[in-house]
C-alpha cells in the first residue's frame, strides 16, 4: 500500500514542475528571443532584402504586372502550355479578376511589407541608435518601394503601417493619393537617414542607398506629376556623382556587372553552389526547347522603336537564329515568336552549374539611367530644355559608345536637338522605352504618359497590337484579386 | 462383434451396479462440437460440487473414475455452452457442446478496462481477428471498411499506406482521424501492425466510451488488443499466402488516332491550325497506363508460437508481408516480430509486456507518375529508336517510364511499441495497473535523383542525395487504481481512477549533396558528394501531456446501468491560460430484458436494451508552439552584399496565445435488440455530435502579409444514425451468417467564424471546395452548368439577355465563347456570368455508408462474401480539369464532345482551356459505388485427416479483395482520398488494386 501511494506522489510531483507541460520550443526562435539581439534585428532587415529574388517580385507576377500588358512584350512560348492562356488575357486586356498573378502581386508585395513592419516593430527596442536608424531607413525605403509596386498597378490599396494585429486585418483601401503620401514619407525618411555608398562601404554593396532612394523619390514624384520634386530629386542624384553609366550597354547585364556603378537596386539573385537555387527571373525566359520555359518575347513594334543601327537593339533580343557561345545557333521552333529577351541570354560559360536558369542575369529595379532619363523628363516640363537635352544625351552617348568595338558610331543616335517641349516630351519617353526595354517600366511609363498625353498609351499599344482591348478609363489600374476581394467580405471594393 | 458383445456385457454390468451396488463407477465418453461433429480436445469435465475432473484428449475422449452414480458431470470449454449432465448411472456419456454466441462477445474492451457487453452503455462495435485477415494490405485500418458501422474508410493504393479513417461523420475541418490505442499505448498509426498478431480491434464511438479519453478522444478511439498466450502446450501456427494485384481497366484514355482527332479539333477551335494531316493513320499509339501498371505480386507469412502455464503465458510470433506496387518499382514490404508475455511471480502480483517490432522499407512510391501516364500523348513512343526513353515533347509532363526509371527513393522504418505493466489485486476487488509504453520511430528516408537527360524539359544535369533521419520518440506512464464492489447481488460498483503522463519528442535531421562520382546504390552516402555542395537541416519539437482520470460504472439489479467519466488534460500545446481542458460524460442504460414483463415471456425476445449518452471529447491534433510567435529563419531570407550571403531571418507568420482545444459535444442514444436466442441481433444508434472551438486557419486578407493561423472560432455538426444488423444460423452442420452495417451522414458547419475556406487548388485559380457556414464540410463550389450553345444565334441570344439585365452596352453573357461551349447559370441575376454566379455543386460527403457481409461454412468449407459501398456522394473529376500543356491527352469521355453534326450530347466541344475548365457541376459526377470487398473461400481439412500429418489444423483458402465495383464514376476507382476540406477530388490517385491471394494455415 505504501508503494502505491509512493508511485502516486511521484506522478504529482511530476505534473508539480511546471516544465513539464511547459517546454521551450525545440530548434524553433521565438520572436522575443529573436529580435532581443542586435543580430535579430540585422536578420529583419536582410530578409527585407531577400524578397527581391523572389519569385513574386521578378517571375510570373512581375512579368504579367509590369512588363507584359506593354507594347515590349508578348508572352512567349506557345499556347500548349498552360499559362499562355492566361497570360495573354493580360497581354490584349481581356483578362479577369481571377488571374493568379494579381494575386501573387498583391501577397507577395504586401509579404515584403510586413517584414519591413515586422522589423521596423523590433528595431525599437534596439538600444545602438546609430544602427537603428539605419535599420529604420533601408525598411522604411523599402516598404515605399513595394508600396509604389502595389499603387502603380491597383491604384488606392491598404495601408498597413504597423504589424497587423487581430481586428485589424480587414482594411480597406486607401485613396491614391493617400498611399503616395505615405510612400513619400517613407522614401523622404530613408533618402534623410541613409548612407551614401560611400559611407556603406565596399562590403555593404547591394545595400540601399541615400542615392538610391532620392532616385526612387524622383521616379515616384514623376508618376505624381510634381515635376519639381522630381527634377530636385534626380538632381540630388546626379550632383552626388556616386552613379555613373556603365561604360557598355550590354555588358551592363553581364552576370558580373551587378555591382556596377549605374546598379542602383537590384534583385538579389546570386547562385551558390551550396543552395544550388534557380534565378526566379531567368528560368521562366529563354528560349523555348532549348532552355528556360521561354515566356517573354520582344515584339516586332519593339524591335521598330530602335533607331537605325543603334546597338542596344541587339543587347535588348535575342533573334531566332542567333547564336550563344558554347551552345550554338538556336534556331527557334516555328510556332514560336522569333525573339527573346537577350538580357537573361549569355554565354554558356556564365550558366552555373551548367543550367541556363541559374545564370545570375540580374533584373535591376533602378539603375542610373532611369535617373538621367527621369531627370529629363522633369527638366524638359519645367522648361529647362537643354539640363534636359544634356542628360538625354549622356545615355544617347553611351549607347552610341557600345556598339561592337572597331565599328565607326559616327552615323548612329545623333544628338537630339529637338526644343519643343511636345515634342521633346515624346522623345524621352521613346528613349525610356528602348534603353530601359523589358525591364518591366515600359507599360507603367504608358499609364503615366497618358494622364499628360491624353490618348498616347492607346496609341502606341494599337501601333503594336491593332486588336488591343486597352481601354485607358479602365485599364489604368489593374483589377484587385478576385481571392482579395472574396476574403474581404466586401470590404475592397473592386476597380471598375 | 467380439467387441460389441463385451461391451454391451458392460454396459449391462455398469447398470447393474448402478441399480443395485450404488457404489462410485468410471464414466467414459466423448466430446463433440455440436454442429461440425469435431472432437472437442481439452474440454474439462468436472464432477459437480466436488472439483475433481480431467480434460479430453486430442481425439476429444475421457476417462473419469470414481463418479458417485448420482452425480452430475459439467462440461466446459471456451467458447462453447456448458452442458451439465446428471451421470444417472451412465458408464458412458457422450456429449455434444454447442458453440456460446453469448460467451463470445461477452466481454468488450474498452477504455483502461474490460466490460461486461451487457453492461455496455456507450456505442463500441468489436470486430475479431479472423475478419481481420481477410485484407491483402499492409494497415489493418483499412479491415473496419463496411464491417463497422459508423465508420469510413478511404483506401489508398499505394503498399504500406495509411487509409483515411473517420468515425460518425467529419468532426473536424483538421485532422480528424480517430487516436488508436494498441495495448494500452497511444499511437498515431498502426502501420505496424501485423493482422495476424490482433485478437481483436474495438471501435469507440459515443462520448460514454471516448471521454475516458478525453483531449484524443473527439474523433472516436480504435483499441486493439493483441493476441495474448494461453494455458497449454505450445502451439505453433503458420500463415502464409501468396497473391497477385492489378487495376482494373477503368479508366481509359484515348489512342494515337482519336488523340489526333481531337488535338485537331480543339487546335482549330482555338483558331489554330491542325497538328495532324492525317489522325487516322496514327493507330493505336501508346497505352501509357499499360506502360506504368503492372501485374504485381503480394506475399503474407506468419508464424507464432503460443502457450502457457500457470504462472506464465507466452506468445511469440515474426510475420512478414510483402506487397509490390501496381505501379512499377514501387514495392513495401515489414518484417514484425511480437513477444507478448505475461508471468505471475508472486501472489496477486502479474508482470507482463507486450512489445512488437517492425522493420519496413518502401520504395519509389510515386503516384505522380499515373498523371504523366494520363496526360502524355499517345502519340509519343516511350522508345526512340535507339531504345533510350523518350522525348515527351510536352514541357510539364515527362515521359512517365523515365520518371519511374530514375526513381530511387526509400524510406526505412524501425519501430518499436509496446508497454510493459504490472497489476496488484491490492485486496479483493482493489487493484492497481501501472502501464509503461513506448512508441519509438526511426525513420531514415534516402531520396537520390540520379543525372539523367531524357529531353529539355525532363531531365537532371547533376545528381543528388538526400536523406532524412528522423527519431519519434514517446513514452506514456499509465497508473490506474480500480475497485470493483458488488453488495447484496443488488448493486454492482466499478470505480477507476489514474494518472497518466506522455512526453513526445521528435528530431530530424536531414542532409543532402550533390555531384556523387558513382551512382552505384552502395555509394550513396553523403560523403560522397561534392564538398561545396552539402547542405543540412536539423529540426524537432517536444510535446507533452498530463491527466488525471475516473470513471464509476454502476449497475443496479443487472438492469440500470449508469456510466460517468470524467478526464482532465494539460496539454504543452496550448498556452499557459488555456493549458488545461475537462471532458466529462454520463451515460444510463436499461436492460429492459431483466424486467419482469418481458424476463421469459416471449421466447423469441432474447435481449433488449436502451442506452443514451452524453459528453464533451477534445481534440489536440493540431500542431505545436502555436501559441508562440515563432521567427523563420531559412535561408531563403538570406540578403547578398558585395557577392556574399548574409543570414537573414522574419516573421511570416501570426500567431494565437488564445489557441485551445477543439471540444465536441456528443448525444447518442440507441438500443441493442437480440431475437430467437441471439440469432438475429441489431445494434441501433442515432448520434449528434456537435464540435465547438474548431479551430480553423481563417484566410486573412492578403495585405497582412503573414500567414494565417488556426483560432477556436468553429463549429461543425455530424449527425446520424447508426446500426449494425446480424444474422447467424445452424441447419444440420451448415453454418451461415449474414451482417448488414449502415451509416448516414449528416455533416453541417455552423460556425467559421464568418469564413469561407476555398480549398483544392487545381491551378490558375481554380478552386474546388468550399467550407462555410450552413454547409457541408469540403462541399464543391462552382458554376451550375445549364448547356451547350448549340449555335451564334443562341449566344447572341444571351448576349442581348446580358444587356437588357445589367444595362450595359456591349456586355456578354459569358466572354469568350462559341457553339459547343457551356452554359452557365446566372444565378445572381445580374445578367452574366461572373464568381457570383458560383454555386454549392456537389458534396463529398456519402450519405450513406453500407456493408453487406455473408459468410457460411459448411463440412469445413467456409466462404464468405463483404460487399461494402458509399452512396450519395459525389466526385470531383479534377483530372479532366487539370490540363498543364495543350497537348495533354484526353480521356475517352471526351469523344463524345459537342461538334456540328454531334450536337445531342452533354460534353462541350473541344478547347484547351478557358470557358469549359471553369469549376462547374460538368465536372461533378456520381461518386456512390459498390464492391465486393472481400470474397474467401476457404477449406478446412478434417481431424482425422490431418492428424496423419501430426497436424492439428491446415486450412486452404482463397482470398480476394475489392474484385468489382459497380459504380457510375470514371476513374480507375471510386475511393478517393483527401484531407476533410478537400476530398473527394480525384486528381489521378494511385489505384486502389484489386488483389487475389491463396495460402494456407496451418497450426501443428
Amino acid at each position: 500500500m505504501k508503494n502505491l501511494f509512493l508511485i502516486i506522489l511521484v506522478m504529482f510531483a511530476f505534473e508539480g514542475c511546471t516544465d513539464f507541460l511547459s517546454p521551450e520550443p525545440r530548434g524553433k526562435l521565438t520572436e522575443e528571443v529573436f529580435f532581443s539581439e542586435e543580430e535579430g534585428a540585422l536578420m529583419g532587415i536582410n530578409a527585407i532584402y531577400s524578397r527581391l529574388r523572389e519569385w513574386d517580385q521578378t517571375g510570373f507576377p512581375w512579368f504579367v504586372i509590369c512588363e507584359l500588358p506593354s507594347d515590349n512584350s508578348n508572352t512567349g512560348s506557345e499556347l500548349a502550355d498552360g499559362s499562355v492562356a492566361r497570360l495573354n488575357t493580360v497581354n490584349n486586356f481581356t483578362y479577369n479578376a481571377g488571374v493568379d498573378e494579381l494575386n501573387n502581386w498583391w501577397t507577395g508585395n504586401y509579404n515584403a511589407i510586413a517584414s519591413c513592419n515586422v522589423a521596423l516593430e523590433s528595431l525599437q527596442k534596439l538600444s545602438n541608435e546609430e544602427l537603428k536608424i539605419r535599420c529604420m531607413a533601408q525598411a522604411r525605403f523599402f516598404r515605399g518601394f513595394f508600396y509604389f509596386n502595389l499603387v502603380k498597378a491597383f491604384g488606392g490599396v491598404p495601408l498597413m503601417l504597423d504589424v497587423p494585429q487581430p481586428g485589424g486585418y480587414n482594411t480597406p483601401r486607401a485613396t491614391e493619393e493617400e498611399v503616395y503620401v505615405e510612400i513619400v514619407n517613407d522614401l523622404t525618411y530613408a533618402a534623410d537617414n541613409l548612407p551614401t555608398r560611400a559611407q556603406w562601404g565596399e562590403k555593404e554593396v547591394g545595400r540601399v542607398t541615400k542615392g538610391t532612394a532620392r532616385g526612387l523619390l524622383a521616379k515616384v514624384y514623376l508618376f505624381m506629376q510634381n515635376y519639381q520634386r522630381a527634377f530636385d530629386c534626380a538632381d540630388s542624384v546626379i550632383a552626388g556623382g556616386e552613379y555613373d553609366l556603365h561604360s557598355d550597354y550590354r555588358d551592363l547585364f553581364n552576370p558580373n556587372s551587378l555591382y556596377s556603378r549605374e546598379v542602383m537596386l537590384s534583385d538579389q539573385f546570386l547562385w551558390q553552389e551550396n543552395r544550388d537555387n534557380e534565378s526566379q527571373f531567368v528560368m521562366w525566359q529563354g528560349v523555348r526547347g532549348f532552355w528556360g520555359w521561354g515566356y517573354l518575347a520582344p515584339t516586332q513594334s519593339l524591335v521598330e522603336a530602335y533607331e537605325t543601327g543603334d546597338p542596344r537593339m541587339a543587347a535588348t533580343i535575342f533573334f531566332s537564329g542567333d547564336s550563344v557561345e558554347g551552345a550554338g545557333v538556336i534556331d527557334f521552333a516555328p510556332a514560336l515568336e522569333p525573339r527573346a529577351n537577350r538580357k537573361v541570354i549569355w554565354p554558356k560559360s556564365y550558366w552555373n552549374a551548367n543550367s541556363f536558369t541559374k545564370t545570375d542575369a540580374h533584373l535591376y529595379f533602378l539603375r542610373y539611367a532611369d535617373v538621367l532619363l527621369i531627370y529629363a523628363e522633369a527638366a524638359n516640363e519645367l522648361g529647362k530644355t537643354s539640363e534636359a537635352l544634356d542628360k538625354l544625351e549622356l545615355v544617347r552617348a553611351r549607347a552610341r559608345k557600345s556598339v561592337a568595338e572597331g565599328t565607326d558610331d559616327s552615323g548612329i543616335l545623333p544628338r537630339i536637338t529637338e526644343t519643343n517641349k511636345d515634342l521633346l516630351r515624346e522623345i524621352i519617353w521613346h528613349e525610356r522605352r528602348v534603353e530601359l526595354a523589358l525591364e518591366g517600366h515600359r507599360f507603367f511609363d504608358l499609364l503615366r504618359a497618358d494622364k499628360v498625353v491624353s490618348g498616347y498609351a492607346l496609341r502606341e499599344l494599337k501601333a503594336d497590337n491593332p486588336d488591343t482591348h486597352f481601354n485607358a478609363s479602365v485599364n489604368r489600374v489593374f483589377l484587385l484579386p478576385q481571392k482579395q476581394i472574396d476574403i474581404s467580405q466586401g470590404v475592397l471594393q473592386q476597380n471598375p | 462383434m467380439k467387441e460389441k458383445a463385451f461391451f454391451l456385457l458392460g454396459v449391462m454390468l455398469l447398470a447393474a451396479m448402478m441399480v443395485f451396488g450404488q457404489s462410485n463407477i468410471t464414466v467414459t465418453g466423448q466430446v463433440t462440437e455440436k454442429d461440425t461433429g469435431e472432437p472437442v480436445a481439452g474440454a474439462t469435465v468436472v464432477i459437480k460440487g466436488q472439483g475433481i475432473g480431467t480434460a479430453t484428449d486430442a481425439d476429444g475422449f475421457y476417462t473419469l473414475a470414481n463418479v458417485p452414480p448420482g452425480a452430475t458431470l459439467v462440461f466446459s470449454f471456451v467458447g462453447l455452452k456448458s452442458v451439465e449432465q446428471l451421470v444417472n448411472g451412465r458408464a458412458v456419456m457422450n456429449v455434444e457442446m454447442e458453440e456460446d454466441s453469448k460467451l463470445i462477445d461477452e466481454v468488450v474492451v474498452v477504455g483502461y478496462g474490460v466490460q461486461r457487453k451487457s453492461d455496455l452503455t456507450g456505442a463500441v462495435a468489436s470486430i475479431k481477428s479472423d475478419e481481420l485477415q481477410k485484407t491483402a494490405v499492409a494497415n489493418v485500418a483499412n479491415a473496419l471498411q463496411g464491417r463497422v458501422s459508423g465508420v469510413m474508410v478511404s483506401p489508398n493504393g499505394a503498399p504500406g499506406s495509411e487509409p483515411d479513417v473517420k468515425i460518425r461523420g467529419i468532426g473536424t475541418t483538421n485532422n480528424s482521424s480517430p487516436l488508436y490505442v494498441v495495448d494500452g499505448m497511444f499511437v498515431h498509426d498502426i502501420g505496424f501492425l501485423n493482422s495476424h498478431d490482433i485478437a481483436s480491434m474495438e471501435v469507440l464511438k459515443d462520448a460514454s466510451a471516448t471521454a475516458i479519453y478525453g483531449s484524443r478522444g473527439a474523433n472516436g478511439v480504435i483499441i486493439i488488443t493483441t493476441k495474448q498466450g494461453s494455458k497449454g502446450k505450445p502451439v505453433l501456427t503458420i500463415a502464409g499466402s501468396e497473391g497477385f494485384q492489378v487495376v482494373a481497366e477503368r479508366l481509359k484514355m484515348c489512342n494515337a488516332e482519336q488523340y489526333g482527332q481531337l488535338l485537331n479539333e480543339a487546335l482549330v477551335n482555338a483558331g489554330g491550325t491542325p497538328e495532324y494531316e492525317h489522325p487516322e493513320l496514327l493507330g493505336k499509339g501508346t497505352n501509357w497506363f499499360d506502360e506504368i501498371f503492372r501485374t504485381s505480386s503480394l506475399r503474407d507469412y506468419q508464424i507464432s508460437l503460443t502457450g502457457g502455464s500457470e504462472d506464465v503465458n507466452y506468445n511469440l510470433s515474426i510475420g512478414f508481408f510483402q506487397q509490390k506496387g501496381v505501379i512499377k518499382r514501387n514495392d513495401y514490404h515489414r518484417l514484425t516480430l511480437r513477444l507478448n508475455n505475461e508471468y505471475r511471480p508472486v501472489e496477486r502480483i502479474t508482470i507482463g509486456h507486450n512489445i512488437s517490432a517492425a522493420f519496413s522499407l518502401k520504395r519509389n512510391d510515386d503516384p505522380s507518375v499515373v498523371g504523366q501516364a494520363y496526360r502524355l500523348s499517345p502519340v509519343i513512343r516511350p522508345y526512340d529508336a535507339e531504345g533510350n526513353f523518350s522525348d515527351s515533347e510536352n514541357a510539364s509532363t515527362g515521359n512517365p517510364l523515365a520518371t519511374l526509371a530514375y526513381l530511387n527513393n526509400n524510406t526505412r522504418d524501425d519501430r518499436v511499441a509496446g508497454s510493459a505493466y504490472l497489476t496488484w489485486d491490492i485486496v479483493e476487488g482493489l487493484s492497481f495497473r501501472t502501464n509503461f509504453g513506448i512508441d519509438y520511430l526511426n525513420r531514415r528516408e534516402r531520396i537520390f535523383r540520379p543525372e539523367f537527360y531524357v529531353s529539355s524539359t525532363q531531365k537532371n544535369e547533376q545528381n543528388q542525395l538526400n536523406k532524412n533521419w528522423s527519431r519519434d520518440f514517446t513514452w506514456l506512464w499509465e497508473n490506474t487504481l480500480t475497485y470493483d464492489v458488488t453488495f447484496k447481488e443488488t448493486h454492482r460498483l466499478t470505480l477507476l481512477g489514474g494518472i497518466t503522463a506522455q512526453e513526445r519528442s521528435f528530431e530530424l535531421l536531414g542532409g543532402s549533396g550533390r555531384d556523387l562520382l558513382s551512382q552505384n546504390n552502395s555509394y550513396l552516402y553523403l560523403d560522397q558528394t561534392s564538398r561545396g555542395t552539402r547542405s543540412n537541416t536539423n529540426n524537432g519539437y517536444s510535446e507533452s501531456i498530463f491527466s488525471y482520470l475516473f470513471r464509476a460504472n454502476y449497475a443496479l439489479m443487472d438492469r440500470y446501468l449508469f456510466t460517468c467519466s470524467f478526464r482532465a488534460d494539460g496539454s504543452s500545446k496550448f498556452g499557459p491560460d488555456h493549458r488545461w481542458g475537462y471532458f466529462p460524460s454520463l451515460a444510463v442504460g436499461w436492460r429492459l430484458i431483466e424486467e419482469d414483463f418481458l424476463k421469459g415471456r416471449f421466447d423469441w425476445l432474447s435481449n433488449l436494451k436502451i442506452r443514451g449518452s452524453w459528453g464533451q471529447i477534445g481534440n489536440d491534433k493540431i500542431g505545436n508552439y502555436k501559441y508562440y510567435a515563432l521567427a523563420n529563419i531559412d535561408s531563403n531570407f538570406d540578403a547578398v552584399f558585395d557577392g556574399i550571403y548574409y543570414p537573414g531571418g522574419t516573421i511570416t507568420s501570426l500567431y494565437n496565445k488564445s489557441v485551445h482545444w477543439e471540444r465536441s459535444e456528443q448525444f447518442d442514444a440507441g438500443f441493442d435488440l437480440g431475437l430467437f436466442n441471439n440469432r438475429f441481433t441489431l445494434e441501433f444508434d442515432f448520434y449528434n455530435r456537435k464540435t465547438k472551438d474548431m479551430l480553423v486557419t481563417v484566410d486573412v486578407p492578403g495585405a497582412v502579409g503573414l500567414s494565417p493561423v488556426e483560432t477556436n472560432v468553429g463549429s461543425v455538426t455530424n449527425r446520424g444514425i447508426d446500426f449494425t444488423v446480424n444474422w447467424q444460423h445452424a441447419v444440420r452442420g451448415f453454418n451461415y451468417a449474414v451482417r448488414f452495417t449502415g451509416t448516414t451522414v449528416y455533416n453541417r458547419v455552423g460556425k467559421l467564424g464568418g469564413m469561407r475556406i476555398p480549398k483544392g487548388d487545381i491551378g490558375s485559380g481554380r478552386l474546388i471546395s468550399m467550407t462555410e457556414e450552413g454547409k457541408s464540410i469540403g462541399y464543391f463550389y462552382g458554376y451550375q452548368v445549364a448547356g451547350i450553345f448549340q449555335s451564334q444565334d443562341e449566344i447572341d441570344q444571351y448576349n442581348a439577355y446580358a444587356v437588357e439585365i445589367s444595362g450595359k452596352s456591349g456586355q456578354n453573357y459569358q466572354n469568350n465563347v462559341a457553339p459547343g461551349d457551356l452554359i452557365y447559370r446566372d444565378l445572381d441575376g445580374n445578367g452574366y456570368i461572373d464568381d457570383r454566379d458560383r454555386t454549392e455543386i456537389g458534396s463529398p460527403i456519402p450519405k450513406f455508408i453500407g456493408g453487406l457481409g455473408f459468410s457460411m461454412d459448411w463440412k469445413g468449407i467456409d466462404l464468405s462474401l463483404d460487399f461494402q459501398g458509399n452512396f450519395g456522394n459525389k466526385i470531383f473529376n479534377a483530372k479532366q480539369l487539370e490540363r498543364y500543356s495543350g497537348s495533354d491527352n484526353w480521356d475517352r469521355t471526351f469523344l463524345d464532345r459537342w461538334r456540328p453534326g454531334h450536337e445531342h450530347t452533354g460534353m462541350p466541344r473541344m478547347t484547351f482551356e478557358g470557358n469549359n475548365y471553369l469549376v462547374s457541376s460538368h465536372y461533378v459526377e456520381n461518386g456512390s459505388y459498390m464492391k465486393l470487398q472481400n470474397l474467401e473461400l476457404g477449406y478446412t481439412f478434417p481431424k482425422h485427416w490431418v492428424g496423419r500429418l501430426h497436424l492439428t489444423k491446415l486450412r486452404l483458402f482463397f482470398s480476394g479483395n475489392n474484385l468489382f465495383y459497380i459504380t457510375k464514376y470514371h476513374g480507375f476507382t471510386p475511393e478517393i482520398t483527401g484531407s476533410s476540406l478537400e476530398s473527394g477530388i480525384d486528381r489521378t490517385i494511385y489505384p486502389v488494386a484489386t488483389s487475389c491471394r491463396f495460402g494456407l494455415n496451418i497450426t501443428l
